[in-house]
């Protein structure tokens, strides 16, 4: 096991450095004091407190899974995953954890684990600790300065996420142009496609948007082979991206806008359904709030109208907006990371959602000199920049 | 008389989409008091899906029904009936 060795003005310091580090609960981790500190005249620090500290091995923690937040169905795979990631770290197998890949990469099941520690120790730490409280309150001075400063790039949240790298965006066609065709070569496509549909990739990317329409069409007549991925109580990511199209066709129409539907391959769990016209601002609404409503809704319907569990993630964006919001999240986030390296204190941004606090966290992953926390909890989560890789 | 054409139409949308019983909808318009007040009644067994967990639902539908209602150049409440 790798240890860690941190230096604080007393041992108590050292060691929550040391749990930052680490990244795991207090309980999990494992001390040695190696030199106390030493305290010149008047309590001037004389020599600082030495300890190290590892994550103690094996034993994993209770078993303590942040709640989940409504509405997110995982994915077999995606969620899959990520509940992987946090364990791991939780469980100590992954200590590295303080690497800026790590944090980045992984997301918010991982902040979760880690940070229910980290809370955790700051509450035990609120006694003994003024030092610490005193850092605390430091950051959030300077939060409030840096928010002067940043005008809309934390202000006007919406749930901007994933890179969406063009190049993986294959343009799925608009489905007017495939209701109605009986084309048979089309239709012989389809089943192919919905077999491949939740892994999918290459070719089946580019059938799928209209097998899913003919999968669609074909099922209201007979239950035949284009099902054949329906078995059990799944719904493909592409039948999902679908109900959110009609949906989202559905409401252009209630407001009497014209627009159109698109959807966007982001990667092989996530796929984008995208508004596209003139004047849709009323639909991303301030700060994004009514497009955050019209996800939450799209969501609703999902569950209701659709049959089974929805695979993957959908996605709205209108207009560009999520694009446009990562950017300049991505900016601010770079500005706060410049701030830390200088002056070297953390500083916390304001609190965001999940998906916001996502982009900051990759936008830092590779920032040198500054690495990335979530603390909080929900509503109040934010992202707090340290500095140290 | 306000005009809440837009707002209506989303809002009978919004709720279609979502109940089991579409054809239980019904939408009024009061607008007696200051602003347009929407009530929606739906049935009954759908009143949760509409309200959803700690009025989730509920609020992003307002949400929406009031980007509508700009159109109209309204303000408006939306408020569900039991």
């Amino acid at each position: 096991m790798e240890w860690v060795e941190t230096t604080g003005k007393d041992s108590n310091e050292a060691k929550e450095r040391a749990i930052d580090l680490l990244g795991v609960a207090g309980d999990q981790a494992e001390f040695e004091v190696l030199e106390e500190a030493k305290t010149g005249l008047f309590g001037r620090v004389k020599s600082p407190a030495r300890i190290r500290a590892r994550v103690r091995p094996t034993q994993p923690p209770p078993k303590q899974e942040r709640r989940d937040r409504g509405g997110r169905k995982k994915s077999g795979k995606g969620g899959g995953d990520r509940n992987k990631g946090g364990g791991n770290n939780r469980g100590g197998g992954d200590r590295n954890k303080g690497g800026g890949n790590n944090r980045g990469g992984g997301d918010r099941n991982k902040g979760g684990g880690n940070n229910r520690g980290r809370d955790g120790d700051r509450n035990k730490g609120g006694g003994n600790n003024r030092g610490r409280d005193g850092d605390r309150s430091k950051a959030k001075a300077d939060r409030n300065g840096g928010n002067g400063g940043s005008d809309r790039g934390t202000d006007d949240r919406a749930a901007g996420d994933r890179n969406n790298n063009s190049d993986r965006n294959r343009d799925r066609q608009p489905k007017a142009d495939v209701v109605a065709e009986a084309d048979p070569v089309r239709e012989s496509v389809a089943p192919a496609a919905a077999g491949a549909a939740v892994g999918a990739a290459g070719a089946a990317a580019v059938a799928s948007s209209s097998a899913g329409e003919q999968q669609k069409n074909e099922t209201t007549t007979s239950t035949g082979a284009a099902m054949s991925d329906h078995e059990g109580d799944a719904m493909s990511l592409d039948e999902h991206a679908e109900v959110v199209a009609e949906f989202l066709d559905g409401l252009l129409e209630s407001f009497d806008f014209e627009g159109d539907v698109v959807t966007k391959e982001i990667d092989e769990e996530t796929l984008e359904v995208q508004v596209e016209g003139r004047d849709l601002g009323l639909l991303v609404g301030p700060k994004g709030n009514t497009l955050r409503a019209i996800q939450e809704l799209s969501r609703t319907v999902v569950q209701r109208k659709g049959e089974g569990s929805p695979q993957g993630r959908v996605r709205i964006d209108v207009a560009g907006y999520r694009e446009r919001r990562r950017e300049a999240l991505t900016r601010f986030a770079k500005q706060v990371a410049e701030n830390v390296r200088e002056s070297g204190n953390e500083q916390a941004l304001e609190s965001m959602s999940a998906a916001d606090r996502k982009v900051v966290h990759d936008a830092l992953t590779d920032e040198p000199g500054v690495s990335t926390i979530s603390e909080g909890s929900d509503p109040h989560r934010c992202v707090v920049v340290i500095p140290g890789d | 008389m306000s005009d809440t054409t837009s707002a209506n139409s989303v809002l009978s949308y919004l709720v279609r989409s979502i109940v089991e019983d579409p054809d239980a909808v019904e939408i009024e318009t009061d607008d007696s008091g200051d602003r347009a007040v929407l009530e929606v009644t739906v049935a009954p067994g759908d009143m949760g899906r509409v309200i959803g967990k700690r009025g989730r639902v509920a609020n992003a539908i307002r949400t929406v029904v009031r980007a509508a209602a700009v159109k109209d150049d309204l303000e408006v409440d939306v408020e569900f009936l039991d």
